[in-house]
């Protein structure tokens, strides 16, 4: 009785198993299926569509005049939201990598088929990824009617909406959108201000006239790139300004602030990189005596046979060569009677002459 | 007519190339890596090869070479995305007739193309 009762129980559980198995093989075929069906009608429409761009394209080239007309099978699969992402797509790829008319055209195509529209909804998204995208496609697509939305953005929590706002307000409008650096809180990273600067080179140069206000802001990000923009393109009217951030707290923006001191040096530049010369980390003594070295101003002797006998090597060195550089004449005799060791004093001399 | 191959590797672009220059009266070829570009440039025989040099297989720089390399030396168009001075000097070391840079105003690569046609106008079939 056990045994048939065990017997049947197996041959149910078997059944069940096999029927499982069964729809779980369906289920996977199902969706393998209609996976293929997608794909064959994406490469379909992506196939008619970019025989229409190029069509499209190439009539304009050829003339400028002629206006494209949209065919309604393509007008009618582009009210499909599935269809409009992958056209959006394909335009993407036309603006990147053309120029001259043939661009104006995508941008107006993108514009016809009111392909904003997908832009704007990725733009309210709560994935930033998402957001990311609708920001590349609203400067990549010119949409300047769009620029308060990415200024928004500028100071977004998220560091990858913040990088990709900044780079699209200054894609968007060259100098102009440096405002943004007023309104933000948030840090400026090392790549952004890479970025940011990398993609100015694109615009022609216009006065920072806010140089004075980013100087003096708490972001000290902002001060930071401030004066990398101050070094990349040089104003004298700045230097006033400029000398405050030689005794920032932050270590960074002092030695930026060095840096720029050797590009609009004035004629008391040298005695202030002197005094302050004392206070500094060693990292930025070094960038100290290396502006020294390329401004026009003759240091302070003293300051320089007080440093000829510094305890880090690198310092010494470059101290000898801005005596040799500054003071050609009496440059052997400071040298060499600076030092206690005479074996030392003749090979730093040695070395610092065969260096210039 | 001028038998031009176009290998790049970004379908729309490939299709607005092959669009562009067969309406101009070129006879086109195109694909998408450099392993058909070799075997194209054996059986489609182009007078020019314009090539991206990021594609799958061989370089643009390898089918620069192998193009350059033959009996009957196929003419070179560089379009690529990168502006490195010395990629720039290697191709025109080996021997590339052009280079030109992406983003690229088409109307610009058709003069370009049809001047590069026009001067090596012997070689052309």
């Amino acid at each position: 009785m056990n045994i048939a009762v065990s017997i049947e129980f197996l041959q149910n559980g078997t059944v069940v198993a096999l029927i499982s198995c069964l729809i779980v093989l369906l289920v996977i075929l199902g969706f393998v299926l209609v996976r293929r069906i997608r794909r064959r009608k994406r490469i379909r429409f992506q196939k008619l569509l970019r025989h229409w761009l190029a069509d499209a394209i190439t009539n304009r080239v050829m003339d400028p005049d002629k206006n494209f007309v949209i065919s309604i099978q393509l007008e009618k699969l582009l009210l499909k939201k599935y269809y409009r992402l992958l056209a959006l797509e394909e335009l993407l790829a036309c603006k990147k990598y053309l120029k001259g008319s043939a661009m104006n055209m995508v941008v107006q195509l993108y514009e016809q088929l009111q392909l904003r529209k997908e832009t704007d909804k990725k733009l309210k998204s709560l994935i930033w990824s998402r957001v990311v995208k609708g920001i590349q496609e609203i400067y990549i697509f010119d949409q300047y009617d769009a620029m308060d939305q990415l200024f928004a953005f500028a100071d977004n929590e998220n560091p990858f909406i913040r990088s990709e706002a900044h780079f699209g307000v200054i894609n968007l409008q060259g100098f102009d959108a440096l405002k943004f650096l007023k309104q933000i809180q948030n840090s400026l990273s090392n790549w952004d201000q890479i970025n940011l600067l990398h993609q100015l080179k694109l615009f022609e140069p216009k006065p920072l006239v806010e140089m004075p206000e980013w100087l003096l802001l708490e972001n000290e990000s902002v001060v930071l790139f401030a004066l990398k923009l101050l070094e990349a393109y040089p104003d004298e009217q700045y230097y006033p300004n400029l000398i405050p951030c030689l005794h920032h707290s932050n270590e960074d923006i002092r030695k930026q602030a060095i840096r720029c001191c050797g590009i609009i040096a004035q004629y008391d530049t040298a005695r202030l990189l002197e005094e302050q010369f004392a206070k500094e980390t060693n990292n930025n003594q070094i960038k100290t005596l290396e502006t020294l070295k390329k401004i026009e101003a003759t240091p302070n002797k003293d300051f320089l046979l007080q440093n000829l006998n510094h305890p880090d090597d690198r310092v010494k060195q470059l101290v000898a060569e801005l005596i040799v550089i500054k003071f050609p004449t009496d440059a052997e005799p400071m040298i060499l009677n600076s030092q206690e060791n005479s074996h030392q004093r003749h090979q730093l001399f040695k070395h610092v002459q065969a260096l210039s | 007519m001028k038998k031009l191959l176009i290998v790049e590797q970004e379908a729309v672009i490939l299709e607005i190339l092959n669009h562009c220059f067969t309406a101009n009266g070129w006879v086109t070829a195109g694909c998408s890596d450099g392993k058909q570009a070799m075997e194209l440039m054996n059986s489609f025989q182009p007078d020019l090869l314009l090539t991206n040099i990021l594609i799958p297989f061989y370089s643009g720089i390898e089918l620069l070479q192998a193009a350059r390399t033959k009996p009957n030396p196929i003419e070179v168009v560089i379009l690529a995305l990168l502006i490195d001075d010395a990629v720039k000097k290697q191709c025109y070391e080996i021997g590339a007739a052009a280079y030109l840079t992406k983003p690229f105003d088409l109307e610009i690569l058709l003069q370009e193309l049809n001047e590069i046609a026009k001067n090596k106008q012997p070689f052309f079939h």
